[in-house]
């Protein structure tokens, strides 16, 4: 059965893109364009393999659902993208899977087989 | 120099008649003490009251102490009346000159021992009085002595004696005109430096070698207020006081200690801090599209069935970016005064149906209904700027469909008596009345309260407001949170012939 995907992210193109990454890399993929609708798709729901997530959502933000999956000790399965690069070398830092955007679309393929394998 | 308050004088016009009326004050209030000590050394020799009268010598001194104290204290209190002026002066001058008439006996006043007395006179004259004065003073000593001389002593005057007077009047009226003229320059010189101290922008301080603050102009007091007696601590830089940020210069003065320049660097700070900020969200928002390029370009040859989409995502992206750094330049030459708009006939059904044709894209992505509106007594043509018409339009329009979800978006032209208006109103989130007056700054966004979806740099209002006013016209905006926002530009109409 195809790993499942979710890609966070508000920008409809970027989303898009990831979405075609994601299909391109061999999972099933769904896209989610506001935090709010995100968070209510994570919480109390059985987590995809992959969540692509983007930091500057609108209502609710990126770093409010990292921090909750954190809680429940699942934060492993998410990939943080962000065009903030010092956000995300203090994620990284923090042990997290972070990329800056742009990202080489290896990189993000990569880094997606790495969480889904692991 | 202190005086105890009662040797003060109530504040005259002329600095030069006040420092004379201090002198007066402080000879009689000498001659009024020393009349009263020797009163009471006349009572202190132990004889009774009776014996003293009786003393014909010590009547003598009594009465004339007794005497002087009443006609100086009188003189005081005369010389302390505001518009007294030189009155005071005068009758002391006077009173010597009577004082020493009665002193001794004709002929040593115009021979003997006598003559050096009448020095006396002249020489107050010149203290208390303007310089020519002591010439009158003069005139005033030489008319007694030829009088005693020719009336009571039957001969001629002293002319040996006179020309002395003339001559001591001339030298002192010399003196206290030099130094009245050094003194009136140096008070010149004074009130100069102090002008130009209170007319500097910037603050001045200077402090004496104790660190103690010498002198500051007004500009200091309002910038740092009671910050001043720690003035001496500040070293070289910028400081934090009082809800503004103060920059710090010192240099040494010889003889006079240090000189602190305090300026007011708020806004420049505030400037260098914006700038930051705006490198910042701009090399920020500027990424998203990149992204969305360099990933496309990517992936296109992998997805061949979807390239035609592939390729139009990277054309309004590639777009997006050039918006945004257009954006960045109008605001560029916007602070250097650069920016400048046209003047050229335009047909505005033209632009607006340009502007609908840009935008119907997007706001079809959202189902959102676009509507456009021409007052059919606007003119054909009009005199204006047409890509900078279509620029404020653009951003406008664009703004409405982005903020907002459901409903309607809609861009009207109306025509007033001599202006005429272009309206964009929509059903969106509204903005908030205490971001109202902000709005057209720039890098202004809506924040974490409407959709942030990607709005760009936040300059679009700031060059529309800048744009519009350059046009001569106005632009106001009403909103409501929750139902929408209208955005209104009037400008002055100016029929264009083709």
């Amino acid at each position: 059965m195809k790993k499942k995907a979710l890609v966070i992210e508000d920008d409809r193109d970027l989303a898009n893109l990831f979405k075609i990454v994601m299909e391109m890399s061999g999972f099933e993929a769904s896209t989610i364009h506001d935090g709010r609708q995100g968070l209510e798709a994570l919480e109390g729901q059985v987590l995809p393999d992959v969540v692509m997530l983007d930091m500057h959502l609108p209502i609710v933000s990126g770093e409010e659902i990292y921090a909750m999956l954190k809680k429940r000790g699942e934060e492993r399965r998410v990939l943080l993208c962000s065009a903030d690069v010092q956000l995300v070398e203090r994620y990284r830092l923090l042990g997290a899977n972070a990329l800056t955007k742009p990202a080489p679309v290896d990189d993000l393929q990569r880094a997606v087989q790495e969480i889904a394998g692991g | 120099m202190k005086l105890p308050k009662f040797l003060g004088l109530p504040d005259t016009f002329d600095p030069d008649d006040r420092r004379r009326r201090q002198i007066l004050n402080i000879i009689l209030a000498l001659f009024i003490a020393a009349g009263l000590v020797s009163i009471l050394a006349t009572f202190s020799y132990g004889d009774s009251f009776t014996e003293i009268i009786h003393d014909q010598d010590g009547v003598l001194i009594l009465l004339s102490s007794v005497a002087v104290v009443m006609v100086f204290s009188l003189l005081f209190f005369i010389n302390r009346w505001q518009r007294a002026g030189t009155l005071a002066a005068w009758l002391f001058v006077l009173s010597l000159t009577a004082i020493i008439l009665i002193s001794d006996a004709p002929t040593e006043l115009v021979r003997g021992r006598g003559l050096i007395l009448w020095t006396l006179p002249i020489l107050a004259g010149g203290i208390v009085l303007p310089p020519l004065s002591s010439f009158i003073v003069a005139l005033l000593v030489s008319a007694t002595n030829m009088y005693i001389s020719v009336h009571m002593l039957y001969e001629v005057a002293n002319p040996y004696a006179l020309a002395v007077y003339f001559a001591l009047a001339a030298l002192t009226w010399l003196g206290m005109s030099i130094a009245n003229g050094a003194i009136r320059t140096a008070r010149m010189e004074a009130q100069k430096n102090a002008a130009i101290l209170d007319g500097v922008a910037d603050g001045v301080v200077v402090l004496n070698d104790e660190d103690q603050v010498v002198l500051a102009n007004p500009v200091a007091l309002t910038l740092m207020g009671s910050g001043l007696s720690q003035l001496a601590s500040q070293g070289k830089g910028q400081q934090e006081l009082r809800g503004r940020v103060l920059a710090f210069e010192w240099s040494e003065v010889k003889d006079v200690g240090r000189v602190a320049i305090v300026r007011d660097v708020s806004r420049q700070v505030e400037v260098e801090r914006a700038k930051d900020a705006m490198l910042g969200v701009v090399s920020h928002e500027m990424r998203t599209p990149l992204a969305a390029i360099i990933g496309f370009a990517e992936v296109i040859a992998q997805r061949t069935d979807m390239a035609p989409q592939m390729a139009e995502r990277i054309r309004v992206n590639a777009q997006r970016l050039t918006f945004m750094v257009n954006d960045l330049l109008d605001h560029a030459q916007m602070q250097s005064g650069a920016l400048k708009v046209r003047s050229e006939p335009f047909s505005p059904a033209s632009s607006l149906l340009l502007v609908k044709n840009l935008l119907s894209g997007l706001a079809g992505q959202k189902s959102l209904k676009l509507k456009t509106e021409i007052d059919p007594a606007l003119p054909g043509f009009l005199l204006g700027d047409n890509s900078r018409i279509q620029q404020i339009l653009v951003n406008l329009l664009g703004n409405a469909i982005k903020f907002t979800e459901y409903g309607e978006v809609c861009v009207s032209f109306h025509v007033l008596d001599q202006e005429w208006q272009m309206i964009v109103q929509d059903t969106g989130t509204g903005i908030p009345a205490e971001r109202l007056p902000d709005i057209f700054e720039p890098f202004r966004r809506g924040s974490d309260y409407a959709t942030r979806n990607h709005q760009g740099a936040g300059l679009g209002l700031s060059i529309v407001k800048k744009l519009v006013t350059l046009m001569e016209g106005r632009i106001e905006v009403q909103s409501t949170v929750g139902q929408g926002s209208v955005f209104i530009i009037t400008l002055p109409l100016k029929k264009g012939n083709i």
